[in-house]
């Protein structure tokens, strides 16, 4: 339920500011100058903000389209991510997204035409290159008000050959139903074990409903990403991702998954900081941790151990080459 | 905590006689009222005063971080009829601009709150014309987090009757009929001030740390966040004890207290 929509003056004219806005007939709009003003102030608390978060529809102006760190790839040469939105309607205790925004309100960047144009230059620039859409927010979650799929779906179409991964927690797929499924799409769930999700990852559908819709969409030719990462240390974690990639695994042939990866908890050190001082009771911020180079991690050895056997696992269901370990400093949502 | 800022004693007396505040003795430089967790301060008029009263009764109350603030007052507003009330949106002034983050139900309407040096008579904007909101609000988020400050207005002249002085029985009259608003704006503002508290409280067993061993204030940063951990991992176990069976822990200095339960925890 969102009751305040901040608007920025330079898009308050926008075609999608007024789409999004006739969503909302009761809530306050309130105008601002930059969305800056609202999301980047000091004196905000993202914890307090995620009870009722507000909308924010602002004009990106630079930094459309940026290279992803290095270690996040599913198999092309390039990748690169783009944000329409910044933070997420679910509240995941393992998200970065937590410590890196200093607000909890969402921010959706309506000028959609603006981002297709870089992405359509860097595309040609890089033939065959990967753009990730869910790194600052879940890419599906709130497509049914940000008309997403809608807009970028048929524009990657129309590029020769880059490709879009939507990454996702959500089962709003009634968007990617009215489409075709794409050859150059990969929509991508993200899953941790249902005793996991049920402690950590607030407001998420279940495990189950997940499975359900990924499974409709790889009946219907759409081609699906799994991602288990952050791999989540718990007693006995070997039993609960058994039974997860079982369960996962047993509504998806083969010939539909694009790629696998996974890969450990972690969060740049600053990032982490700001997530204790937001929950410091939540004990998966209290260990077992490490402190490697700026970067908090699961502790070296059982983070080896936990990507030692899902590895081993999931190589039971996937060959190797569509198998991707993740090593670098941050958390998708 | 709950804190109040009125700019009028005739606005600071509906709620001082509804919740039962009492004076504090010394009224200079500011008169001051408290009663259970709600604290009140009369701060006069205009926006440096606001921000004075504001400050002297955050260094009052110790400098505790995340109180609560609301300021309370008239305003006026160029269409809303006399008596109205509006919770700010949007407080602004000749300068700036802040955004009060509204993460509980809002009771009433909400309003920019625009921040004037003089009495408004012109209304040029769809907002409510005040004296203090901004110099309150910049002032409070500098000690609160913007989810715990908020500015409520109560409309007490319009276009039709611009700047028009109220009586002191009237600025009674008006502020007294928005009291049931008042009092769920607060009630809002206690539960999250509660709730950061219990956020930010000090873990169990830290005080007998404080009064066994001497730590350096680096220390104590360090100590609160590893019997925060040991709270959170080593369910039921007291840390003190654990401290005090080691012999060596025991006799020696705080850096070794601090190893001892790093090592602890792994």
């Amino acid at each position: 339920m969102i009751d305040t929509v901040y608007v920025e003056e330079a898009v308050a004219g926008h075609p999608r500011t007024k789409k999004i806005l006739g969503r909302f007939p009761e809530a306050v709009r309130v105008s601002c100058c930059r969305y800056g003003e609202v999301f980047n102030r000091r004196a905000q608390n993202f914890r307090l903000q995620k009870r009722r978060p507000a909308l924010i529809l602002a004009e990106k102006q630079e930094n459309y389209v940026l290279e992803t760190p290095a270690g996040l790839g599913i198999g092309g040469e390039r990748n690169y991510y783009f944000s329409h939105m910044l933070n997420c309607l679910y509240d995941c205790r393992y998200c970065f997204l937590q410590g890196m925004f200093p607000s909890g309100h969402y921010l959706v960047f309506v000028n959609y035409e603006d981002f297709a144009a870089h992405i359509a230059r860097t595309a040609e620039q890089n033939p065959g290159s990967y753009f990730f859409s869910g790194y600052d927010c879940d890419s599906l979650a709130f497509d049914s008000i940000t008309g997403f799929c809608d807009d970028f779906l048929p524009f990657f179409a129309s590029l020769d050959s880059a490709w879009l991964e939507l990454r996702t927690k959500s089962v709003q797929i009634r968007a990617l139903l009215n489409h075709s499924p794409a050859a150059r799409v990969v929509v991508a769930f993200s899953f941790t074990p249902e005793i996991v999700s049920e402690s950590l990852e607030h407001k998420v559908p279940s495990v189950a409903r997940r499975i359900q819709a990924m499974g409709r969409l790889a009946e219907l030719g759409w081609k699906i990403g799994l991602r288990f990462d952050p791999l989540i240390y718990h007693d006995n974690f070997r039993d609960s991702y058994s039974e997860l990639f079982r369960s996962v695994f047993a509504e998806l042939k083969p010939e539909c998954i694009h790629s696998v990866s996974l890969g450990p908890l972690r969060f740049p050190k600053r990032v982490f900081d700001s997530m204790v001082k937001l929950y410091p009771h939540e004990p998966l911020l209290a260990g077992p941790l490490e402190e490697n180079s700026g970067l908090v991690s699961t502790r070296r050895e059982i983070q080896e151990e936990m990507l030692e056997f899902c590895r081993g696992a999931l190589l039971g269901w996937v060959p190797e080459t569509r198998l991707f370990p993740c090593a670098v400093g941050m958390e998708a949502p | 905590m709950v804190n109040l800022l009125v700019a009028l004693a005739a606005e600071g007396r509906p709620l001082i006689q509804h919740f039962g505040l009492e004076p504090l003795p010394g009224g200079a430089p500011f008169q001051l009222f408290r009663g259970g967790d709600l604290q009140l301060v009369v701060s006069g008029i205009g926006k440096v005063a606001a921000a004075a009263a504001a400050g002297y009764l955050y260094h009052l109350n110790g400098s505790h971080r995340d109180q609560a603030w609301l300021n309370l007052g008239l305003g006026g507003h160029r269409e809303l009829a006399v008596g109205a009330v509006r919770l700010a949106h949007k407080v602004s002034d000749a300068a700036e601009c802040w955004y009060p983050p509204r993460v509980f139900p809002t009771p009433c309407a909400t309003a920019e709150v625009r921040t004037v040096p003089e009495p408004e008579r012109q209304f040029s904007q769809n907002a409510v014309y005040d004296m203090e909101a901004s110099g309150f609000y910049a002032t409070c988020t500098r000690f609160s987090t913007g989810e715990l400050v908020h500015v409520l207005k109560i409309i007490s002249d319009n276009a039709a009757e611009p700047a028009r002085r109220p009586s002191r029985r009237e600025v009674g009259e008006l502020m007294g009929a928005q009291l049931p608003v008042v009092e769920r704006v607060i009630g809002e503002l206690q539960a999250l001030a509660a709730e950061q508290e219990n956020v930010h409280e000090d873990p169990e067993e830290l005080q007998q740390f404080l009064g066994r061993w001497r730590f350096t204030v680096t220390q104590q940063f360090q100590l609160r966040d590893l019997l925060r951990r040991w709270q959170l991992i080593k369910l039921g176990v007291s840390a003190m004890e654990a401290a005090t069976e080691r012999q060596y822990a025991a006799r020696r200095d705080a850096r070794h207290v601090l190893s001892f339960l790093r090592e602890e925890l792994g």
